[in-house]
């Protein structure tokens, strides 16, 4: 079963602001896909250039098989629902509803109703006149109800609570069981979605710096604690994603496997061992990336 | 038992303990229906297919079985099994840790095992 | 197809913008020309007319930065979102100037709505066989429509900076032009070529002005981004 995003090499510049810097990744049928990353980071730009609406400066793309770009067999199959998203002026949420179904083939309007309840949505209400977290709703009801065999979300969920968020998280498993479709979810909200999660792919300032299955990723990553001279002896030789020092003592976060014999060499040294979670991970491994090289610009 | 999955270990592992779980306590008992995917996804909050991986975990070491197109079933037998591996589990686990710990606290033999008769009580 | 029929669908989802503001707002007029041909005892013809027109034009440039990212948003060709707009601009244009041409007659019947006011009766477009006045009134409120869609398509592409640059040199354009005609002595040539145009002629060279801006607009957006 080939994939049906391939990536290589996407890269899009700015001047000389590399937004997005020579990524590469596959998405296979069916999975729920995490895109991370802090804001700012380029996710959007990625979604945005996957479904044909920015166009790469290099890089190979392929969707379904095939380029996108004015390609209705790609488009027709992609929801793309982005924080960004404009709708006319006058139009209502019930114009928004009317008008979906003519661009997406799957549109299950007794779904979008059912939502429409779910999120307490006015239907006679101008957009333009919605709160934040209304017309983030309105977004997630588009998503949710194309029912696109790829149905891509940027931080859908601007404004939401999070009974509301929970909602949503809800109803795109439940809809995702009967009906398995491939999902991104791109977002910062890491803790909140990183359960849902099948794979993970974390972008830091442009660049993809995980790309991973989630189950493989947890447990991953460990953080030892102790005093700093120890801490420091056992961290020789391992990939150190974050360390933070405190009155002599220190405690430093590891990528990669623990074997036996690094635990022995731990206890032998007084050194504490605590389980890593994966958003903690990802906060790590995106924030040293920008402090060092914020440390170097300076 | 809580909802919450813990974050730092693979979720698949943390659904296959959960169900053993509920063998051992006899909520699923042997010969009895397993939940299937789509409702263990909904109620976790968490992806099917991370679901389907920790069920066939418990397949491939004989605790579930499936009838084809009715669902997974608990097999007979098995909640012997798996409490004599959790026997060993509790052993590395608490056991071993507790006495370190007492160790540390220089606790004798003796007051551990006269804590653990109290704590029984408690 | 489909596709283009959901983007038509689209558009006049918007009933306000397109079916009901263009005859509000020449409804508007013609009342109160009404009024003033009530007062007044002469025969009165009037621009009122122009009001639909200009309407047309505002609509265009409103369109692009309207539905443009909504539409490409929800995953749609910019082929098709052109397809789909020229099908949309045609249906209101076949339509309203029908409407017009029936008003145009009502008023002629109503011996100029009993008050002698010239409102849809206008002298050198209104001139011609039935057919020839659709064809006229057809032109000029697609022609309209393109204009604006054209001017707002350089915006979505390049800005208002773009928008700039071109009225600039539009200017240029024309300040050069009405220089080397004044230095060849060519205004009256001109102004009578414009004098002799036939009505027909005019909406045929609008037919072909406005194809050249779907052609422009075209080339913009192909490559604009959201």
């Amino acid at each position: 079963m080939g994939g049906i995003v391939e990536v290589n090499g996407l890269t899009k510049t700015y001047g000389k602001l590399n937004a997005v810097d020579n990524v590469s990744f596959t998405l296979e049928e069916g999975k729920i896909y995490g895109l991370l990353g802090r804001n700012g980071a380029g996710k959007t730009t990625i979604m945005h250039m996957i479904t044909a609406q920015l166009f790469a400066t290099s890089g190979q793309l392929r969707v379904f098989g095939e380029e996108p770009f004015e390609n209705d067999r790609v488009l027709r199959r992609i929801c793309f629902i982005k924080e960004s998203q404009k709708y006319p002026e006058n139009f209502r949420v019930i114009d928004v509803l009317n008008v979906s179904p003519l661009f997406y083939p799957n549109w299950d309007k007794e779904l979008a109703h059912s939502l429409i309840q779910d999120f307490g949505l006015p239907l006679k209400r101008r957009i333009k006149k919605l709160s934040r977290g209304m017309l983030s709703s309105v977004g997630i009801i588009v998503g949710l109800a194309s029912r696109a065999p790829l149905t891509i979300f940027d931080e859908p969920y601007l404004g939401l609570d999070a009974v509301a968020r929970s909602l949503f998280y809800n109803r795109l498993l439940e809809d995702y069981a009967e009906h398995p479709r491939t999902i991104v979810l791109s977002t910062h909200l890491i803790d909140e979605v990183s359960q849902m999660l099948e794979h993970v792919m974390v972008i830091d300032q442009g660049k993809l710096i995980l790309n991973e299955e989630a189950d493989v990723l947890r447990g991953r990553a460990s953080t030892v604690a102790g005093t700093a001279a120890k801490v420091e002896a056992f961290l020789a030789g391992k990939e150190v994603i974050h360390r933070e020092p405190f009155a002599g003592l220190m405690s430093a976060t590891i990528l990669g496997h623990l074997n036996a014999q690094d635990r022995i060499q731990a206890t032998e040294l007084g050194l504490e061992i605590l389980p890593v979670s994966l958003q903690q991970m990802v906060v790590h491994l995106t924030n040293g990336r920008s402090h060092r090289e914020a440390g170097e610009a300076r | 038992m809580t909802i919450e999955m813990d974050d730092s270990r693979p979720i698949f592992v943390q659904i296959a303990e959960r169900i053993e779980n509920d063998i051992i306590e006899g909520r699923l008992p042997e010969e009895s229906q397993v939940p299937s995917t789509n409702q263990f996804a909904a109620f976790y909050q968490i992806n099917p297919a991370t679901v389907m991986k920790g069920v066939n975990l418990l397949v491939d070491q004989e605790i579930l079985y499936k009838k084809r197109g009715i669902g997974m079933f608990v097999a007979t037998g098995v909640r012997a099994k798996i409490m004599e591996k959790r026997k060993e589990q509790f052993y590395e686990q608490y056991v071993v840790s507790m006495v370190r710990e007492a160790e540390k606290l220089g606790i004798t033999a003796e007051q551990l095992t006269e804590m653990i008769r109290r704590g029984d009580k408690a | 197809m489909n596709r283009v029929i959901g983007i038509v669908r689209t558009h006049l989802a918007d009933r306000w913008a397109w079916l009901v503001l263009p005859w509000v707002i020449m409804g508007m007029s013609f009342v109160c020309n009404l009024i003033i041909g009530s007062l007044a005892d002469d025969k009165i013809y009037t621009g009122g007319l122009a009001s639909i027109y200009v309407y047309l034009f505002v609509l265009g440039i409103v369109t692009v930065g309207q539905t443009f990212p909504f539409i490409i948003g929800f995953g749609a060709r910019r082929k098709d979102y052109f397809l789909g707009t020229i099908a949309s601009i045609t249906i209101i244009s076949v339509l309203s100037a029908i409407v017009l041409i029936i008003l145009g007659y009502i008023e002629r019947q109503t011996g100029y709505w009993g008050v002698g006011l010239y409102f849809f009766n206008v002298r050198y477009l209104s001139d011609g066989p039935i057919l020839e006045r659709f064809w006229v009134y057809f032109t000029m409120m697609i022609n309209l429509y393109f204009c604006g869609f054209a001017i707002s398509s350089i915006h979505r592409k390049f800005g208002r900076n773009g928008v700039f640059f071109f009225f600039i040199g539009l200017g240029v354009v024309l300040t050069a032009a009405s220089y080397f005609i004044s230095k060849y002595d060519k205004w009256k040539a001109i102004i009578d070529w414009f004098a002799d145009l036939a009505v027909i002629e005019l909406a045929n060279g609008l037919f072909v002005g406005t194809l050249i801006c779907i052609l422009v607009s075209y080339v913009l957006l192909r490559k604009a981004t959201v």
